[in-house]
Formats: C-alpha cells, structure tokens, sequence
C-alpha cells in the first residue's frame, strides 16, 4: 500500500506517474495470477497423486487376483453387463436419458441393472386394461 | 372562452416534450434519440448483445425525451471532491434516478458477477492453469491504453475509467468507473454510462475487431496447433477453486474484493451442489433483473451533453485501441507460450484472455478452424476467457486503489 499511497501523492499526470500505473498494474496482475497458477499445480498434483495412487492400488490389486486364476471382472466390467437380450445400445440410450432427467449438479447417476417389467409377449396396453378393468370400484 | 381554449392548448404545448425539442440545444436530444435508435437497431436486427444493449438503448432514449424527468444528471454532476447528495436523490429524484443509485453505489456490477459466478465452468482454467498467465497478458490493453489516455489530456480518474474498457467486461467497467468518476479527479466530462456505451460496443464487435488481430500476429502453422486434451478436474478442486481465489485476490488486491467475492460466490454455490435454488436464482431472476436495472440506468446517463463533445470521441478511439491492445497482448503471449511449451500451445487461444466471455473464446475456436477444420480449441480458450475475468477485477482493483 505504502507504493499506492507514494504514487496517489501526485495529482498530476507526469510521465513518472503514467509509467508506475502501467508497471505497477501489470505487476500486480501478474503475481497475483502466478500465485494462483501455483497454487493450481499444487492442488492439482495432490489430486492427481492420490487419484494415481488408487489407480495403481487398483491395478495391483486385479493383477494378484489374475495371477491366482480367478474369474473376476472389474466394476466396469460388471456395470456393462448386458441381460435380457437389451443390448448396449438400448443401455446407454436410457442412461443418457435417465441422466439427463434425474441428475442434478454435484451428483452423478449409475445405472447398475435394467430388466424388462413385464414377461415377453404381454402387452403393455393389454396389462392397462387389465388393471382398469379389475379395479375395485 | 376561446382565448381560454387557446391559452390552454398553447400551455400544453409549451410543455410538451416537443416544445423541449425547439428549445436552445433540444436539437441535441434528437440525435441522442437518433443514437439509441441505431443501438437498437444493432441489438434487435444484428444481435449485438442484446441483454444490454437493449436496455441502454432504451434509457438512453428515455433521458433525452425533454421534460420526462426521469433521470436528473444535475443531482449526480458533481467535482472537486464533492459526494452525492443520496438523501436528495430520493427526494427528488425520477425513477431512473433511484435505479442508478445501484450503479453509484458500486451494488450491481457484483450482484451480475454473482450470476456470472454461478454460469462459469472454472474446469478448464484448473486443468490448465497457465491459461491464468494468458489471462494476465491481455489485461496489458488496460494499462496500455491509460498511456493513451493520458496523451490525451485525460486525468488519472478518467484516464483509469477509459483503460478499464479494455478489460472487455461491463460490470467491471461500470464497477470502476461509477467510482473513479465519484471522486476528485472528476471533472464531469465523461460518465459511467459513456464508459459502459463504449464497452458494451465493442465487447459486441469483438467477433470483427479481434481476428484481424490474431491473424497478423500468427503464423499458419501457430493457427493450425491442436492441443491435448484437458485433465477431467475433481469435485473437490472445483469446491476448493472458489475459495482459494477469493482469499488470495481478496488478501492480495483488497479492492477487486467485491468482485472477485461475489463472482466466487456465486461458484461454490454452484460447484457445492447443495444450493440448487439459490444457484437457479443467481442465474436467472436476480441476473435478470440487475441487468434491466443495471442498463436502463446506465442508458440514462447518456445525456447530449456526456456524448456529443470532443472527449466521448477520445473515449471511442482509447476503447478500441485497448480492445485491439488486449488482444495483441494475449496472442503475444501465447505465442511466448508456443515457444517455451514447443510448439504445445495454440497462440490463439491468448486472445481470449480478455474477458469477454463466452464470445472471446468462440472467436479463438473459430479463427482456429478456418486453419485447421478438425481443430477445437473451444475448451481451451475457455481458461484464458475465465482467467480474463478474474484478471480484469484484479486490473480494476489496482486501478481503484492507484487512481481514486
């Protein structure tokens, strides 16, 4: 402040003046930015150290349960599973939807299963009217 | 009963706003209304930001209709350390009086910044943080341009106000100039509403003032640079971000403080995920309606007096040769960045250092596209965009603490 209140001293608009202005405004722009700069890395290579230490945890992990023989599928593997004939195609076009509908910020959804509600062959409208026709009055 | 019928017609018409145009210097109120006519045009029939200009264009035709006494320029013409009467501004005062109050007292630039906080998507900048450095470089329009104002016998207040257009964003300019024009070095020759005229103009013309810019200072081969594709930034980066900048800014430059907070703010609202109404409303109702506020308020202000003199015509010239310095800046530095990350970083992309946003760096994605069809640059640009805008409230503050 002590360089602000040095040049706020002249009310006049000299050289000496114009040229502080100049100097003085980019410096300051310019550490402030750095520091920021700086401190994104900072953050960012914490982030990221943790994030590649789990990667790392993760693949050891299905690296010793390989060398055992077992048949295991990572998360991945499991979420993409494909049932009841519904192919991938179908499962992402309604988790892209439901994800547009239900996801709000900050949250994420996971479809884990979609299964058909109804056996093959029965008619969605024919159940309809299944039901209105045997509700109790 | 006839001279009476004719006593009254003619006192009607003395009073009418027609009689106010054949009064000595009404011409002048014509060609203002003739001006916010033409800002219409450009907002309704070319789009040229329409959320602002609209508005201004609007109070600008307000004011200079004679006797509708909405906007007084009298209770806000003041020099030589003198303060604002506000006890007789909302006594007095017309409706737009009232409004501009808001403005005077530095209320809607960061109640628009909080909006703008809660619509930003800092991502890009945290995965890439050097964008900050091309966000640094092009705030070198703003104090460049203050030699310019200064040449052109401009005090330091005016000199500081003008320099702010080079900042490329409104709220900013408004912040700084509403405060710069209150104090002693106020001479009354230039307003807040010139200031926000020239900025909102040109932030408008910057898909037509910029890629001249970019292509001369580029090579074919600096312009066709595809650049890697961004680190996808946590959750708890995003939440942090706010935070730390605001406490950094804040503690650094105490001035951008307003700015910078509200704008941050408005982030972690959003970021945090747990404050969706307040988010909805930073982003709609309350922007909506400062912006109304905020430009048919500002609009008001540009009486014949402010515009149709020698120092708007400075005004005019410094705000495009701090728009075409910003982005000179930005490129130069990109291309200093080009450089030193071998031949990594697009120079284009330092164009949208200015703030801008979103239209800087859609200018960048566009330029680079003419080069190179494949090319997005989009994301990339958007750090430098968003860097701009925490730049330019840093470049405000120091202005404010230096030129006050």
């Amino acid at each position: 402040m002590s360089a602000y209140q040095t040049i706020l001293a002249s009310p006049e608009m000299t050289s000496s003046y114009v040229a502080a202005v100049v100097i003085t405004g980019l410096v300051v722009v310019f550490a402030c930015l750095i520091i920021l700069v700086l401190f994104l890395y900072l953050m960012g290579f914490i982030f990221n150290r943790d994030k590649k230490s789990k990667k790392k945890d993760n693949i050891s992990a299905s690296g010793s349960s390989a060398a055992k023989g077992q048949n295991t599928t990572d998360s991945v593997g499991k979420t993409s599973t494909v049932k009841s004939g519904i192919s991938s195609e179908v499962v992402a076009a309604i988790s892209a939807a439901i994800a547009m509908i239900g996801e709000k910020a900050g949250k994420k959804l996971l479809v884990k299963r979609i299964t058909r509600s109804s056996k093959r062959g029965v008619n969605s409208w024919a159940q309809a009217g299944k039901i209105d026709n045997t509700r109790p009055f | 009963m006839i001279d009476k019928f004719l006593d009254t017609i003619v006192d009607i018409a003395q009073e009418s706003g027609i009689a106010g145009f054949l009064a000595d210097g009404g011409w002048k109120n014509l060609v203002m209304i003739g001006i916010s006519f033409i800002f219409m045009y450009l907002a309704i029939g070319k789009g040229f930001e329409p959320l602002l200009l609209l508005p201004i264009s609007f109070g600008m035709m307000l004011t200079n209709l004679p006797f509708t006494e909405m906007y007084h320029p009298d209770l806000w013409n003041i020099s030589g350390g003198a303060s604002i009467d506000f006890g007789k501004v909302l006594h007095d005062g017309g409706l737009l009086d009232i409004l501009y109050m808001g403005v005077k007292l530095q209320i809607y630039p960061p109640l628009i910044f909080l909006g703008i906080g809660a619509m930003t998507d800092f991502a890009p900048l945290i995965a890439n943080p050097k964008s900050f450095l091309l966000g640094a470089a092009a705030q070198g329009g703003i104090f460049f341009t203050f030699i310019g104002a200064a040449l052109l016998g401009f005090t330091a207040a005016e000199a500081g106000s003008i320099a702010i257009i080079g900042g490329a964003d409104g709220p900013t300019a408004i912040f700084v100039s509403s405060r710069l024009l209150s104090g002693d070095g106020a001479t009354g020759a230039i307003d807040t509403g010139t200031i926000a005229l020239a900025a909102y103009t040109y932030m408008a013309l910057v898909p037509i003032i910029q890629p001249p810019i970019m292509k001369a200072l580029t090579t074919k081969k600096e312009r066709s640079v595809k650049m890697g594709q961004l680190r996808p930034v946590s959750k708890t980066e995003r939440v942090i971000f706010p935070i730390a900048v605001t406490i950094v800014i804040a503690l650094l430059v105490p001035s951008a403080a307003p700015l910078v907070g509200m704008l941050m703010l408005g982030n972690l609202l959003k970021e945090s995920g747990v404050c969706d109404r307040l988010v909805k409303t930073a982003q709609n109702e309350l922007m909506n309606i400062i912006t109304i506020f905020l430009g048919v308020s500002v609009g008001a202000t540009t009486t014949a007096d402010k515009i149709m003199n020698t120092k708007f015509l400075g005004v005019i010239i410094l705000g495009v040769l701090a728009f075409c310095l910003g982005t000179a800046c930005g490129v130069l530095f990109g291309k200093i960045m080009y450089i030193f990350s071998k031949g990594k970083v697009n120079p284009l992309i330092g164009s949208a250092g200015v703030s801008a946003v979103p239209m800087a760096a859609r200018v960048s994605q566009k330029v680079g596209q003419q080069e190179n069809p494949t090319n997005y640059l989009l994301m990339h640009a958007m750090g430098p965009n968003v860097a701009g805008v925490i730049g330019s409230a840093v470049a405000a503050g120091v202005l404010l603490s230096i030129c006050v």
